[in-house]
């Protein structure tokens, strides 16, 4: 994102509006300190600038304000600053920051939008996880402040050294470049919103990696968010929670549930 | 990704905050794409029967929010009468979901858990204000703008229902609890009143 110095007024109302603390008020005028910028488009989309001086890097976004509009009730959502979802047209390396950090965007490097992937959501229908795997979703940069890839890459190593299978469909697996989970070193100095890393192991390894969130809990400068994917047994049960509490970890009461109303599929994904 | 989950704040306030996503799979399922289009078209008339709190949808999903548990439990059983094969997640209480699942009869399938946040917590705002912005998985709430805000209510320059409204705009998957907003802002101004 950049701002249009001949446009803007000064008003600094957009200032509170970037979740990164990147636009500055200087002597010399409101502006957009780029090494902060995750390029995440909030700034534009909330339409705070009337004089139109926030100017977005990327293709996707045009001036014109489109409804949002919900297809089922015709009732307008909400009021968005123009853009198109899908592909980014930042060049590289800067391209990632909007990957990560920008929710309409496609990721160039996977096709799917988002940062992330269905990861449970559809775990009814593809089967991505099975009983006795554990997955985890390690979100570094979460919530709110941020993550350098060279940061994120602190834990791609250290996940990579305890020889998880990590998910190839998610955007940060292809940004690693070799078998001990280094990231193309391009990317080192780019800052994104928030990285997902997602991976399973088998219940009997779920111990090294909650050691693993331990040790890196102490060592990082940034924050992360962690969470452990498991089926639910007939009885209700998840037996991983047994394993988060032997290890000293709290689990949150709050859940996110595949509650099993998707059809399962009938050759079966993976 | 996981943007329902890691929503922070005291349980007494998280306690009324349940997030519907429904969300079409690539799979061989036997529907064709557009019969799964049609099904979430059908599924969202639902959800929005049931007087959700919010929502929002895109081309293949759709998310609701719902403030309290007996909604989404009626919610969810007319989903299961409906038949239409399309996967549905619930964030909320793990325990109680489980057994409201259980008692309606829902093949339940699988649990994303949040183990919380870690790593340089000091960086972190207020937790009160943090409980607001995670209300918006993707960050894009900034916890400025919520400062900013409380700032403006506190001289009056903005009504509750503006400010909500304005917070609620910048999450644009539509999981933000306009609700449990007002009610945490309430609870900011209502300290610092007494403060």
């Amino acid at each position: 994102m950049k701002i249009d110095g001949n446009k803007c007024k000064n008003c600094r109302q957009c200032i509170p509006y970037c979740p990164v603390q990147a636009i500055k008020d200087t002597p010399k005028g409101v502006c957009i300190d780029q090494d902060l910028c995750v390029e995440c488009g909030v700034c534009y989309r909330s339409r705070i600038c009337k004089s139109g001086a926030l100017a977005p890097f990327s293709r996707r976004y045009s001036c014109k304000p489109i409804p949002f509009i919900s297809r089922v009730t015709g009732r307008v959502l909400r009021i968005l600053a123009g853009y198109t979802p899908g592909m980014t047209h930042l060049g590289s390396p800067r391209r990632i920051r909007e990957t990560f950090s920008d929710p309409f965007t496609t990721s160039i490097l996977t096709q799917i939008s988002g940062r992330g992937t269905a990861e449970i959501k559809t775990n009814d229908v593809t089967g991505r996880y099975r009983p006795g795997e554990i997955g985890f979703c390690i979100e570094v940069g979460r919530p709110g402040i941020g993550a350098t890839m060279k940061e994120v890459e602190q834990f791609t190593v250290a996940l990579a050294q305890l020889g998880v299978y990590f998910e190839p469909d998610n955007p940060m697996t292809r940004l690693i470049r070799d078998t001990r989970g280094h990231l193309q070193k391009k990317y080192h100095e780019e800052r994104v919103l928030s990285a997902i890393i997602e991976c399973k192991v088998n219940f009997d390894d779920v111990g090294n990696i909650f050691e693993l969130i331990k040790r890196l809990d102490r060592q990082t400068d940034t924050v992360f968010t962690v969470g452990v994917i498991s089926t639910i047994d007939l009885h209700g049960e998840t037996p991983v929670l047994e394993k988060i509490a032997e290890y000293g970890l709290c689990p949150s009461t709050h859940s996110k549930i595949n509650v099993g109303l998707g059809i399962p599929s009938s050759e079966g994904d993976r | 990704m996981s943007h329902s989950l890691h929503r922070q704040g005291k349980e007494t306030s998280l306690k009324n905050d349940f997030v519907l996503i429904a969300l079409l799979a690539k799979s061989r399922s036997g529907q064709s794409w557009s019969e799964k289009c049609q099904n979430l078209e059908k599924l969202a008339n639902i959800c929005i029967r049931h007087d959700p709190d919010n929502y929002g949808q895109s081309k293949s999903v759709f998310h609701a929010v719902y403030t309290s548990m007996d909604s989404l439990e009626k919610v969810l059983v007319d989903l299961k009468r409906a038949e239409l094969g399309i996967s549905v997640v619930v964030t909320g209480c793990r325990e109680e979901i489980i057994r409201m699942g259980q008692r309606i009869g829902l093949p339940l399938n699988s649990a994303h858990i949040s183990l919380g946040i870690f790593g340089n917590k000091k960086r972190l705002p207020d937790e009160r204000i943090l409980a607001i912005t995670t209300m918006c998985g993707h960050h894009c709430i900034s916890p400025f703008l919520v400062e900013k805000i409380v700032n403006d209510l506190k001289a009056g320059r903005v009504k509750m229902e503006h400010a909500v409204e304005r917070l609620s705009g910048l999450c644009t998957c539509g999981i933000f609890n306009r609700a449990r907003a007002r009610g945490l802002l309430d609870d900011i101004l209502s300290s610092e009143n007494t403060a």
